[in-house]
């Protein structure tokens, strides 16, 4: 043989190896996701993507449909009762886990009291602690009890915890955070720390049996090489797509872009108890000085909602009626002047770089509206921990922050509470009385038509209080392949339901 | 081998690990924020970050931490990861394979085309071969590791389809990354062998051994390269300490599941225990690989002692 026929029988060998590892068995798929779970243990896992993950294999006593109410998973029926304070739930039957163990109460009462014990490390014990204990009445009934009624408790218990195998925890121990023994349409195959997850379908399911056979996720941080993996076929799902790569890939004949509002609320913080935010006409003249609608259109492309409350559309008791505080950079100005500032004044800011969705671009262009009204803005970005760890100081040396706030459980408590509340409310010191009542009052009205009106007093107050300055209702995008279909989402959009996903 | 040099420096190594051990739990220390108000982050009410503060045992007062800290080390025992509860040597454990098989494949790739190449530049010097290859080199040694990585990403998975964009698993997965992260050393190595062989090509000895009548390939190749490699050897050395520390850039680019990218994570989380034993877990690879290459040099050349090595 010639030499270069050789080569070229070379290149071609080499090639056809090069490509043999990308075949694509016919019901597999892969989605390639920015961040990991923290553990497989999901009473420790905290990361958002993570949910998305474990509850392929876990499961919830009850879920939220699409319109956000709540409907039945592992809990048939439920009666919630103001006094004694508690929630009393009929289990599914016939359940069983992964690994046989059949699932009952035992199970409700082990994975929850796990999550409140004293000792317990669980990032997750804080939201469930108005719960004081949980009773087993038969294998099929199961009671939980609070503290004091909250009924933001149901909701809650929409998102964690997933319910885990009481004899099988108790065996393995520390062994759940590398094993998942669940009882949902998927069960654990492998796992690599930071790598992968890889879950195969469950054929002992007792729900609907997913069409894909095998899901395999893949970590994969840097958003440019996510974004290769769907272009080059070895993704067919990924999360967070940024927004400048919008047109670009929308432009791709195989490539589908799919976006969604959110229950995520991005506002502007104020720390409201030192100047110069302690004055209402101050923190006016910024709801007014910023353009939304251009904000949303040039630095999100148009795929943002801008704030009309301070609540997300999607949550029980949002007043719909509400307006958008207007752009008016005159009045601002007018405004600063009232309040005695004239020639304008300075201020510090501080913001996130990469945790949002376009959270520094926001930021900066937000200082542009507001130096065009006399605030000079020192804008900083420092790395994610460092910025939180002052946000949530009282003193604080960011005087206005970048803020995002979830409502997965659509219940306005699940916001209120933490950032209106005097109390609570340490990130911008906002205290208001009149709110603060309110707020109590609305978390122990079992009914949510009825709390539902006291929401759209309380959110009224604090629009009108100028508490923050809203800007929109954050999207989430994701980008998939078109034969990638039936993927839901649920909680605000921001947990991705697969069992209903199928190949085109 | 002389004993005592040899207990002398593995003492001088204990200490420096010690001294390591003792800056990175510092370090972490007087950074803002921590593993508690990350993880709870968001959603966070300040009551709540300090119940799971103090159950972490993160409000301990620092001296009483160090000692803990320090004791547990002695004992066997590199904590446990905050964010996975998992023992955090099981987790660098986990990865570092990846990192290895990395940085052994980039390694190999660079010497053998490095050596190669520095040795004939150093002979044929000032010809046109020289030149160029030494222009090259430059330019390898200067490419910005982010960029080259998404280059060769665009090139050979997107464009041509020849190789995958990014993750571990087969032979085709090391391939992109491995070139990567070699381009660097291959700039590096070049160069250094060049000069080193340049250096040695002038020394009195090899006109010796010439006059004996050896052959010049005997020369060259007993005399000339066994006495130029010393400095490479010593130099790749620490090198290849430096990629088993993990290769941030590289595995970040390429979603490569090794120690940098977990010390990355691990930072931005607060997760101490973690990083603690990544950077203590690099430092005793580097350690072990510089006291290994001393007592190579001792056995090239039993006149090089501690001493009159210089360092």
């Amino acid at each position: 043989m010639s030499r270069r026929s050789l080569n070229l029988v070379s290149l071609m060998l080499f090639l056809t190896l090069a490509m043999s590892f990308n075949t694509v068995a016919a019901q597999e798929v892969t989605v390639a996701l920015g961040t990991d779970v923290s553990s497989l243990d999901p009473r420790i896992s905290f990361s958002v993507p993570g949910e998305s993950q474990l509850q392929t294999m876990y499961e919830t006593l009850v879920g939220l449909d699409g319109k956000g109410n709540v409907l039945p998973k592992l809990a048939d029926s439920w009666k919630l009762q103001a006094d004694p304070p508690q929630i009393t739930f009929k289990l599914r039957r016939g359940v069983k886990y992964h690994n046989g163990e059949p699932f009952d109460a035992k199970c409700v009462k082990y994975t929850i009291e796990s999550i409140i014990a004293p000792d317990s490390k669980s990032p997750k014990k804080s939201f469930l602690a108005m719960i004081k204990e949980v009773d087993v009445v038969d294998p099929y009934t199961v009671v939980v009890k609070m503290n004091s009624f909250d009924r933001g408790l149901l909701r809650v218990l929409t998102l964690f915890p997933v319910i885990m195998p009481a004899k099988a925890s108790q065996e393995l121990g520390d062994k759940m955070s590398t094993t998942v023994i669940g009882t949902g349409p998927y069960k654990f195959e492998e796992y690599r720390a930071g790598e992968k997850l890889v879950v195969a379908v469950n054929p002992n399911y007792w729900g609907k049996k997913p069409q894909i056979q095998k899901i395999t996720f893949r970590i994969i941080p840097e958003n440019g090489t996510r974004l290769v993996a769907l272009e080059s076929g070895e993704a067919m799902m990924i999360n967070n797509v940024p927004i400048d790569q919008i047109d670009r890939l929308s432009k791709l004949t195989n490539i589908e872009i799919l976006a969604a509002p959110t229950a995520r609320i991005v506002s502007l913080g104020l720390k409201t108890n030192r100047k110069p935010f302690n004055d209402i006409r101050v923190r006016q003249a910024l709801n007014y000085a910023i353009n939304k609608e251009e904000l949303v259109k040039t630095i999100l492309g148009g795929w943002a909602q801008v704030a009309n409350s301070p609540l997300p559309p999607m949550c029980f008791g949002v007043d719909s009626t509400m307006k958008p505080w207007p752009y008016d950079p005159k009045k601002a100005k007018r405004l600063l002047a009232e309040a005695g500032y004239p020639n304008g004044l300075s201020i510090k800011f501080g913001s996130s770089a990469g945790r949002y969705l376009q959270d520094k671009q926001i930021a900066e262009a937000i200082t542009g509206y507001l130096e065009n009204i006399g605030v000079k803005t020192e804008l900083e970005t420092p790395e994610y921990a460092t910025f939180i760890s002052d946000v949530m100081k009282e003193d604080g040396k960011y005087d206005i922050f970048f803020l995002a706030w979830g409502y997965q459980t659509l219940d306005p408590n699940w916001g209120f509470t933490p950032l209106y509340h005097s109390k609570f409310a340490v990130r911008t010191g906002y205290n208001n009385p009149q709110v603060d009542k309110l707020i109590e009052k609305g978390r122990g009205i079992d009914n949510e038509q009825k709390a539902a009106k006291i929401y759209v007093e309380a959110q009224n107050i604090i629009w009108d209080d100028a508490s923050m300055v809203w800007l929109y209702y954050q999207p989430d995008i994701i980008g998939i392949s078109k034969r990638f279909k039936g993927i839901n989402r649920t909680h605000g959009n921001e947990i991705f339901v697969f069992n209903e996903i199928y190949l085109q | 081998m002389n004993i005592r040099y040899i207990i002398k420096r593995a003492m001088q190594s204990v200490l420096l690990l010690f001294g390591v051990a003792t800056v990175v739990f510092l370090l972490l220390r007087i950074t803002p924020s921590d593993a508690a108000l990350i993880m709870l982050g968001e959603n966070a009410n300040p009551e709540a970050v300090e119940i799971l503060r103090e159950s972490l045992g993160l409000n301990k007062p620092l001296y009483e931490q160090y000692f803990n800290y320090i004791s547990s080390l002695l004992k066997g025992d590199w904590g446990v990861s905050i964010r996975s509860q998992r023992p955090a040597l099981e987790l660098v454990a986990e990865r570092f394979p990846a990192t290895a098989e990395l940085a052994v494949f980039a390694m190999v790739l660079a010497l053998l085309i490095s050596i190669p190449i520095g040795i004939i530049a150093a002979i044929k010097k000032d010809s046109a071969y020289d030149s160029l290859s030494m222009m090259g080199a430059l330019i390898a040694q200067s490419m910005p590791g982010y960029w080259l990585g998404l280059m060769l990403i665009i090139l050979f998975a997107v464009g041509l389809k020849w190789l995958p964009s990014s993750g571990r698993g087969g032979w085709q997965h090391l391939i992109l990354p491995g070139i990567s992260l070699a381009f660097f050393l291959i700039g590096l190595i070049t160069r250094l062998t060049r000069s080193c062989m340049l250096e040695v090509l002038q020394q009195d000895y090899l006109q010796t051994a010439r006059s004996k009548g050896l052959s010049e390939r005997v020369v060259m190749f007993r005399h000339a390269l066994k006495n130029a490699m010393i400095p490479v050897i010593t130099i790749v050395g620490l090198q290849v300490g430096a990629l088993l520390g993990g290769a941030v850039v590289t595995e970040a680019v390429f979603a490569w599941p090794g120690i940098g990218s977990l010390a990355v994570v691990s930072i931005y989380q607060r997760d101490y225990p973690v990083v603690q034993a990544v950077v203590l877990l690099s430092a005793v690879v580097f350690v072990s690989i510089n006291f290994l290459l001393d007592m190579i040099y001792q056995w090239i050349d039993p006149r090089i002692t501690y001493a009159s090595h210089g360092n």
